[in-house]
């Protein structure tokens, strides 16, 4: 310090110390920010995925109530033929197919032509049950049961790859 | 109203079931259907008054409703021959023994038969 202060370089030395200081600070401040930054990008991530895992999870739902829908369509039709409510039983499952394939759940190619299938044959059976109450005309029910049966098998391995899906996130 | 993109539409849906590439499957109002991702496919035969069979082709939207159909004979309308006609008699005849699994019965029946030969 003596030397320092015979030399007149004291203010030279706090210059340099206070540039040191201030890099010093600068490097804490920077690693506590990237750090933040970092957690920030993790908790976006952590939601993101808990999204996606509900979505999942409310499809897989979906699938199992559409399923369930067909099986008791089935036994309604096997059991007392048509009826009056049948066509709305057709129209709502037909809707939830339509919203399931719609969604942002991640279903292949074939899984999508699985379901358009089956809203199709839906939609026709519909009509027909439609224009059988009107007018007295016969009900295939063993064919159409058929027809569900065929769809049923399809939806449950869409609905397998999805659950398989689930356990693996 | 012009139909070359049904002409179209029925040309390739031809030669792609001929390649079997098409997975046709009986649909609910008699007939046969094929579906992709956002829209399907129908193939029906109606019976004329000369006993000669007419087809219809049905196009499904997303929703399962018929948004557009047409015949074999809207197709043949201006055209000399039958072609049209031909055409979809041949896919439905494929579509048929597709659906129910004919000429997969009978690979498999060749291919057994073929491996039982005791040499």
């Amino acid at each position: 310090m003596n030397w320092l202060r015979l030399h007149d370089l004291a203010g030279t030395w706090a210059d340099v110390s206070g540039f040191v200081v201030s890099l010093v600070g600068f490097a804490i401040t920077f690693g506590a920010v990237l750090k933040s930054k970092n957690a920030a990008v993790a908790s976006k991530e952590a939601a993101l995925a808990a999204k996606e895992s509900i979505r999942l999870f409310d499809a897989i739902q979906d699938f199992s109530t559409a399923i369930a829908i067909l099986e008791e369509i089935k036994r309604v039709q096997r059991g007392v033929g048509i009826s009056e409510t049948l066509p709305d039983r057709y129209a709502a499952i037909r809707k939830q197919l339509i919203m399931l394939k719609n969604s942002s759940v991640p279903l292949t190619g074939d899984h999508l032509t699985v379901v358009q299938n089956s809203i199709t044959n839906l939609s026709t059976m519909e009509k027909l049950i439609e224009k059988a109450l009107e007018t007295g005309a016969p009900f295939p029910t063993a064919r159409y049961n058929t027809l569900i049966s065929a769809d049923i098998d399809k939806l449950v391995e869409v609905l397998t790859f999805l659950r398989t899906n689930q356990e693996k996130a | 109203m012009s139909l070359e993109k049904n002409k179209e539409l029925v040309s390739r849906l031809l030669e792609r079931t001929r390649r079997r590439m098409v997975d046709w499957k009986e649909a609910a109002d008699r007939g046969f259907q094929v579906s992709f991702r956002n829209s399907s496919i129908k193939l029906q035969e109606l019976e004329s008054r000369e006993f000669n069979s007419e087809y219809l082709v049905s196009l499904v939207n997303a929703a399962g409703e018929v948004a557009d159909s047409f015949t074999d004979g809207e197709l043949d309308f201006s055209e000399i021959d039958q072609k049209w006609h031909g055409a979809l008699q041949e896919i439905y005849n494929l579509a048929l023994r597709h659906a129910r699994g004919a000429d997969e019965v009978l690979d498999n029946l060749l291919s057994e038969l073929d491996d039982d030969i005791p040499f």
